[in-house]
């Protein structure tokens, strides 16, 4: 399997999560460090406001390491606004399924599929190298989506995006759909998978295993509704499961994961693979007995890997053995008759006392 | 729950040496909050805090190096109640 491409849309799909607004010095600071982190595109986004475009602007300035991608609706002014902007990579989005066709656009799939074709034969005109978005495929029927692909691909895209709209779809599904697109095109194939119902990750995955080559993600997995992959779990799951992407700076996305926290003012998911406050903090006897002796007991990848601390928390959950531990490292000797009666101490409390970093 | 760990640390110290000047050297530890002088089998006890507890060992050992401490013995704090 070929390394996996990573794409950040934190600057895109991100900003369009609820309080999350970026000025244009925090788009183009936050740019820089995405960038830093080893990702191959960044996705931002010109057509929403003057804000946005300008921020854009200053991001293409900077030359960044990674391609940034100028998204856009597949509409004629669209593209032609981005041209101004000198871009290198677009992408452009128009819905498939039928829901959309009919509700959102009131067009036919007719019409649907000569408007791609006909957006995707303008940006090439101009020299542009592009995405072009089903979105919603994973609800649109699959011959037509097919159909869309195969028309776009020969209309010159040189990339399709497979987008799970809503998040409704499981990895077995998501891998025989993209199956069937990766017969149908030979562009490279990206995802972009919502977590509507905590899938997101996983149905990127599959979809990598069926023969996509490139996962959108953001940080802290920001976007619409219950959002998208978070990408510090995107790059570990990589790395972790698949021996892939070592280059990514994994640290440098658990930084940005605290800097968008503080940001956008909303706090960073305690519980959240690899940049969560609790990923490294082991609590029951069992677990800590065991983590004293190999920290690997009972962690899937090290806290070192992503620049953090293995914490220990001492309370009405501990055994002895933290007590031992404590005891001997701080030099306190204690006696048995001592640690027991610690120990009754704790049970007594029964609540978390206090947690340390090893 | 608290945030780290605490400690109390125990002093004897020497007799030749002027407890100020202990007191100073003790002051120097950035993870020391607070020291008492005190009557008795002790002569100081140090509040320490830290979030690490290789720091906190690191120093008790800088304690223990502290020119005129003889002896130190730490107590590990479980919890703290502020009467208020």
């Amino acid at each position: 399997m070929q390394e996996t491409l990573i794409l950040d849309t934190t600057l895109r799909e991100g900003e369009q999560a609820p309080l999350v607004h970026f000025s244009v010095n925090q788009a183009v600071e936050l740019a820089g460090q995405i960038d830093h982190s080893g990702v191959d595109f960044i996705e931002v986004s010109p057509i929403v406001g003057e804000k946005q475009r300008q921020a854009a602007k200053e991001i293409l300035a900077q030359e960044l390491r990674a391609t940034v991608v100028l998204h856009c609706r597949a509409r004629k002014e669209d593209v032609e606004s981005l041209l101004p902007m000198d871009p290198k990579f677009i992408a452009m989005f128009l819905s498939t399924s039928d829901l959309h066709l009919s509700s959102k656009l009131h067009i036919s799939r007719e019409s649907a599929l000569s408007r791609a074709v006909e957006m995707v034969e303008f940006a090439k005109s101009h020299g542009l190298k592009l995405r072009f978005t089903c979105e919603d495929a994973t609800r649109t029927d699959r011959a037509y989506l097919l159909e869309m692909v195969r028309a776009v691909s020969s209309a010159g895209a040189d990339r399709i995006s497979i987008t799970d709209t809503v998040g409704m779809m499981m990895p077995a599904l998501m891998f025989s759909l993209v199956k069937e697109v990766r017969a149908a095109t030979g562009a490279g194939i990206d995802l972009h998978c919502h977590n509507d119902l905590g899938m997101a990750l996983a149905n990127s995955l599959a979809g990598i295993e069926a023969g996509a080559d490139c996962i959108h993600a953001s940080v802290n997995g920001a976007g619409e509704r219950a959002g998208i992959p978070k990408i510090a779990e995107v790059a570990m799951a990589l790395q972790v499961l698949y021996g892939q992407r070592k280059d990514i700076d994994i640290g440098a996305l658990a930084a940005l994961s605290e800097k968008f926290s503080r940001i956008s003012g909303l706090p960073t998911d305690p519980f959240a693979p690899v940049v969560g406050k609790n990923v490294f903090t082991h609590k029951g006897g069992t677990h800590l007995a065991a983590v004293l002796r190999h920290g690997s007991s009972y962690e899937a990848y090290s806290p070192e890997s992503v620049g953090k601390r293995r914490r220990l928390v001492v309370g009405g959950y501990s055994g002895r053995n933290v007590l031992h531990y404590l005891s001997e490292t701080l030099g306190m000797k204690m006696t048995d008759a001592q640690v027991e009666k610690a120990l009754l101490r704790l049970k007594e409390k029964e609540r978390d006392l206090f947690d340390f970093a090893l | 729950m608290q945030n780290g760990i605490s400690v109390f640390i125990g002093a004897v110290t020497d007799e030749k040496t002027r407890t100020s000047d202990v007191v100073r050297a003790i002051r120097a530890i950035r993870e020391v909050k607070t020291i008492y002088e005190l009557t008795g089998s002790l002569d100081l006890l140090i509040l320490a805090q830290s979030d690490s507890i290789k720091e906190i060992n690191n120093l008790i050992e800088a304690v223990r190096a502290c020119e005129g401490v003889r002896e130190t013995t730490t107590y590990l704090v479980l919890e703290a109640t502020e009467n208020k």
